[in-house]
């Protein structure tokens, strides 16, 4: 039989795996489809 | 007469007098305080009409309303055409630029949790409580969805205090930021997000759609349907469908879904203790909800360099975008420069799946 505890602890942590799961998806896409953000972007040469 | 043996004069009855208070100052709310008027407004007709004697409105099987609701609501067709509508004005730009940025929406499910633990405590069914903490997400049509499925005698109750609270974000929320947060905290500046190409918003709607679903396969309906209307929107070969999508059908049904949510609302189902017990519950959960954002926040900084500013967690709640733009607006009173509207639509739009997610996880485990 479920228990409110039983739901409790699944939602919690489903709701995190959900949400961790999302959360490498995007860092998956920013990594294959994403163009460097400006601060990582490599500098220019120097001139002189 | 035969006729005058039907008047429904004679058949009012003082519980249908109070309905129609209740629905007259919703109408009332949405038209001069325009709160959440698209909903407000025809819940509250619905509320009044339903409680007009003898008009078998609400009669299973026959009724106008009734209609409405059953096939609508009960079929599970009106909401996640809601979420359709939603999906097609979504820009999960915000939210992909800082990915970390969507646990913040996972933590104002908190109050979703702990509100369904109280509400099971105080004696509500499991069914009744998770339809209850689910008013701590924010989320109107997320919230009928669950309601209607396990407890459709709260849906009326559930669903006019998810948008009552929604309506009064403004007001519920900064006091609860204010006491959780420094002035300091407040003044944060958030380092400016990366620009996000056209590639990643046309495949995230996909891929998200595929990852929460074969997770969480209960939340299909609200997700399916929210991806595909904002792989509409970023396919842009589809204008027309999300043109429908975002105006034409999203409009029809806010109609059918604010007229039949109040129908529902009739006198011996609205009028007992207990619901005025689920308006208190669902405001403690969404003032949960907005302190487990904020509090989440705070510990992210503790971790990291590139600080978070703790108001942006308080949008985690859902309640797109008004959430948004209240952390942007306390924000604005530490320090007028600080522009926190679009780090805030991250944590909003990240709550809103983080809400779908709490429902398709009750739904799993209750039905």
């Amino acid at each position: 039989m479920t228990t409110a505890t039983d739901i409790f602890v699944n939602g919690v942590v489903g709701v995190f795996t959900g949400i961790a799961v999302l959360y490498v998806l995007m860092r998956v896409l920013a990594a294959v489809l994403g163009r460097p953000a400006p601060e990582s972007a490599p500098a220019d040469p120097a001139s002189d | 007469m035969a006729f005058l043996d039907q008047l429904g004069v004679l058949a009012v009855t003082p519980g249908m007098v109070v309905m129609w208070a209740i629905g007259l100052t919703l109408i009332h709310l949405a038209i001069q305080r325009q709160y959440e008027p698209l909903l407000l407004l025809p819940i509250g007709f619905g509320i009044l009409v339903a409680n007009l004697p003898l008009t078998g409105l609400m009669t299973p099987g026959e009724g106008l309303l009734w209609r409405f609701y059953h096939y609508g609501i009960e079929w599970e067709v009106i909401p996640p055409l809601i979420f359709l509508g939603l999906g097609a004005h979504t820009d999960f730009g915000p939210l992909l630029s800082q990915p970390r940025l969507i646990f913040l929406g996972a933590a104002a499910q908190g109050g979703v949790y702990v509100t369904f633990f109280a509400a099971h405590a105080f004696g509500f069914t499991l069914e009744e409580a998770a339809a209850i903490g689910i008013i701590g997400g924010a989320d109107g049509p997320t919230t009928i969805f669950l309601a209607s499925q396990l407890a459709p005698e709260l849906l009326g109750a559930c669903a006019v205090a998810a948008y009552s609270y929604m309506a009064l974000v403004p007001i519920i929320q900064p006091p609860i930021m204010r006491l959780l947060t420094t002035e300091g905290e407040r003044k944060i500046r958030m380092r400016k997000a990366r620009k996000v190409t056209a590639r990643e918003k046309l495949v995230f709607p996909i891929a998200a759609a595929m990852g929460i679903v074969l997770l969480v396969p209960a939340s299909a309906p609200l997700i399916a349907m929210f991806m595909l209307g904002n792989l509409f929107r970023e396919s842009k070969v589809v204008e027309r469908l999300t043109d429908t999508a975002q105006n034409a059908l999203m409009n029809i049904v806010t109609i059918l879904l604010g007229v039949s949510v109040g129908a529902t609302m009739d006198a011996p189902t609205f009028l007992r203790a207990d619901v005025l017990f689920i308006f208190a519950l669902g405001l403690a959960a969404f003032a949960l909800g907005t302190a487990s954002g904020v509090l989440l926040a705070k510990a992210m900084n503790l971790f990291t360099s590139d600080k978070i500013n703790p108001l942006v967690g308080a949008a985690g709640v859902s309640a797109v975008p008004m959430a948004a733009r209240v952390a942007h607006k306390v924000g604005a009173e530490a320090d007028r420069k600080n522009y926190l509207l679009m780090f805030a639509m991250g944590p909003n739009l990240a709550g809103v799946i983080g809400t779908v997610i709490a429902a398709g996880i009750f739904l799993t485990m209750l039905r």
